[in-house]
């Protein structure tokens, strides 16, 4: 089976800036090693869960594969039919529209243009009864969520990433979801701390802990 | 004709405006404006680049909307090169800066503030509401240490419309060109920085 990400020999260091960041610096505090020498590949075709406990690096690591961040040193490959969702709503601007926020997105974080029609089946598969003219202020959190998660799932790609995007949804639209994936054939990759919320999903569990994977 | 005390004060306090916002605008926008791009990659320069173009946008239709208005009797006796140059420089200078400032704010998280104080500092250090002749011989080349003075005095000199050119002039385009391009190749080397900070 062909390789959906590879992380090799990575190695990240975080500096987190306070108001003594200087002085830290010049004292040669370099901050805290996250990743050392980590190897870790995930699968085509397979799903996978990732878990573990806060702050132990799970944003992180598909931060660096989405190129958000970048690694002192190692290589990450990822597949070219890969989309990583790391934000947590759909809704930039919440004084536009609910259609333009929907192109921003696409544009942003899927980096392609979405048609009007395609945007209708986004809306339509989330489940929320709204007008695409709609001004985005006021939308909670899990209807935004739910249009982000089905932003991706409508896009095409055929493997997918979502952090923590699932944390504010209710199980029936977990559940709607994994469905189409596996109706479409696309490989989730979840990271989530709610193991639970996955029971109807065949997957492999990686749990992450603090500068170790098992 | 020449402009008057008050055209010559507004054209210049305009021309502050554009470099404090653009500067400014440096060591705030990710937090508040920007704090979006640590859920997709986005170049730091290009967040640099579009504060500029969008400080321009404003600024810039304000500065023509203030010289077209107070020539409109009768023609400037303005010197354009001198005038083209002073903004060029106001500009590449706010560039740099704002990149300067990015840097500095991804390892000290109050260089807001910091920067706030220090731009009140600089403006009472420009001759923008007095005149260089104002500013005693001995204490000028303290003065003229700052960049910025250079650029005002040489944005006032042009607005009266002498027709020199001042050397520091000149030498600052090279150095503040120079200073915008060793910055914008910076600011990627400190995404991880700035990521970790939103």
């Amino acid at each position: 089976m062909s390789k959906l990400i590879e992380f090799t020999d990575l190695h990240f260091r975080m500096f987190r800036p306070d108001t003594r960041s200087i002085l830290r610096l010049l004292s040669g505090d370099r901050g805290v090693e996250l990743y050392s020498g980590l190897n870790l590949s995930l699968e085509k075709g397979k799903n996978y869960l990732i878990t573990g406990d806060n702050g132990a690096g799970k944003t992180t690591l598909f931060r660096l594969a989405a190129g958000v961040l970048q690694p002192q040193r190692g290589t990450i490959d990822c597949d070219a039919d890969l989309a990583i969702c790391l934000a947590k709503s759909v809704i930039f601007f919440p004084r536009l529209s609910l259609i333009d926020n929907l192109r921003f997105a696409s544009a942003v974080l899927l980096k392609r243009s979405i048609s009007d029609a395609e945007i209708k089946r986004v809306v339509s598969f989330s489940g929320i009864d709204l007008d695409l003219s709609t001004v985005c202020r006021g939308l909670s959190s899990g209807m935004s969520a739910r249009l982000l998660i089905a932003l991706f799932v409508k896009s095409g790609f055929k493997h997918i990433v979502f952090d923590e995007t699932f944390a504010h949804v209710q199980q029936s639209f977990v559940d709607h979801v994994v469905a189409e994936c596996k109706k479409n054939n696309i490989s989730l990759i979840i990271v989530s701390h709610t193991v639970q919320q996955f029971s109807r999903l065949p997957h492999e569990v990686i749990v992450i802990k603090p500068k170790q994977l098992s | 004709m020449q402009l008057g005390h008050n055209q010559t004060l507004l054209f210049l306090l305009l021309c502050w405006g554009l470099f404090r916002e653009i500067t400014s605008s440096a060591t705030n926008l990710i937090a508040f404006r920007w704090f979006h791009i640590r859920d997709f990659y986005f170049p730091l320069r290009r967040i640099l680049q579009l504060e500029a173009l969008t400080q321009l946008t404003i600024y810039l239709p304000l500065l023509a909307l203030a010289l077209t208005l107070t020539s409109w009797s009768e023609p400037l006796a303005i010197n354009p090169y001198g005038l083209l140059l002073s903004l060029l420089n106001l500009l590449l200078l706010a560039y740099a800066t704002a990149g300067g400032l990015l840097i500095l704010g991804a390892f000290y998280r109050d260089a807001f503030h910091l920067w706030n104080n220090v731009s009140m500092l600089l403006f009472w250090g420009l001759p923008i509401l007095y005149p260089v002749s104002k500013i005693p011989v001995e204490y000028l080349s303290i003065f003229r240490a700052n960049p910025l003075f250079v650029v005002f005095e040489q944005l006032s000199l042009s607005l009266a419309g002498a027709v020199e050119i001042q050397a520091a002039s000149l030498f600052l385009f090279v150095v503040s060109f120079f200073l915008c391009v060793v910055f914008s190749m910076s600011v990627e080397r400190i995404r991880n920085q700035v990521i970790l900070q939103l």
